[in-house]
């Protein structure tokens, strides 16, 4: 009788620090990791190319990887780590796509990810805070790798963190980090110059792209919740 | 100019007409398209908690979308001779017009 209450009590220790595993499993030490994985791809990145002989939009909706955030104390350990493939930007005419992912410009082939990581999260202000989020403005610091090249980048962005709820259940599982960004970048600095002898940089496109980030992540991974299903 | 002429002038002149009509009406873009990106005027759900959290501000918030839209351009933007982006407006007109002139050239030459 002694020795089954022992391993009753020994299974329940067991059971309850298991349970407690599994429902932090998300969380880092520093606040929550936010996973960058839309099964509807609603998460974009857009850029913007405007010259004098045409303005171009192209957009992508496959942005994955993650976002580490303390809502507590955003400047605390940051962290994010995404990324983009080149062969999915579109600007709706495929001839046009075409020469984009091409060896003239971004080549796709030799490089095929479009990468951001912030390292670094700076000057943060809580701009609106309720009983289930918390938004703040900040500048987010780290790389931009595109076309070979790494360059350091700031970043100024919008960021709310949702606590779950049935609302954002709607959306993702878990609790869910929304993110607003827009940057520009030369892109001399990337050594992207178009095809040789066609001055195309400066007449049909901007020297400088604006790009913004519209992304939502969730402290469950969705594959990992529909598995569960 | 004789009767022959004339008409052909004039159906070549209507022709005309009606592509840019339809190049207009579509978009007047520069480009021949089937699939349309662009920026619109993001449409804010009430009960969106996004909305209620201040993430949104006070600015215009637009969103990227991918539409499936024919847009007759002024230029083509083909990959290839079959490619239907290969219809636009330049590739109507040239043609059509080229056609009308050698005409005129070859009937002032009977005559």
């Amino acid at each position: 009788m002694k020795r089954l209450k022992q391993i009753l009590i020994m299974s329940t220790l067991v059971i309850a620090g298991v349970s407690a595993f599994a429902q932090n499993k998300h969380e880092t030490d520093n606040g929550y990791r936010f996973y960058i994985e839309d099964p509807m791809n609603r998460n974009t990145i857009t850029f913007k190319s405007e010259a004098p002989l045409e303005d171009i939009i192209g957009t992508s909706n496959q942005i994955t990887g993650f976002i580490n955030f303390n809502p507590e104390n955003p400047q605390k350990n940051g962290f994010a780590d995404l990324n983009v493939p080149v062969s999915s930007l579109n600007t709706g005419i495929p001839m046009r796509d075409e020469h984009l992912h091409g060896p003239g410009w971004l080549d796709a082939g030799a490089f095929p990810e479009i990468n951001l990581e912030i390292n670094e999260i700076k000057k943060a202000e809580l701009i609106k805070e309720t009983d289930n989020s918390r938004t703040f403005e900040l500048t987010a610091v780290g790389n931009f790798t595109l076309h070979g090249i790494n360059r350091e980048i700031d970043i100024p962005a919008r960021i709310t963190f949702l606590k779950e709820s049935d609302m954002t259940r709607m959306r993702l599982p878990g609790h869910l980090l929304a993110v607003r960004a827009d940057f520009t970048i030369q892109l001399a600095d990337y050594e992207i110059t178009g095809p040789e002898g066609m001055p195309i940089i400066g007449a049909k496109v901007g020297k400088e792209i604006k790009i913004s980030v519209n992304l939502i992540g969730g402290t469950v991974l969705p594959s990992l919740a529909q598995e569960k299903m | 100019m004789n009767r022959v002429t004339k008409k052909t002038m004039l159906a070549a002149i209507i022709l005309s007409s009606v592509i840019l009509i339809i190049w207009q009406i579509t978009g007047g873009d520069f480009y021949t398209k089937y699939q349309v990106v662009e920026e619109i005027e993001k449409k804010l759900d009430q009960s969106d908690p996004l909305l209620a959290a201040g993430f949104y501000g006070n600015s215009t918030i637009t969103e990227t979308i991918v539409k499936n839209e024919f847009r007759f351009g002024l230029l083509p933007t083909a990959s290839g001779i079959f490619d239907k982006h290969t219809i636009a407006v330049t590739t109507i007109l040239t043609p059509l017009w080229s056609a009308v002139i050698i005409l005129q050239f070859i009937w002032r030459k009977k005559r």
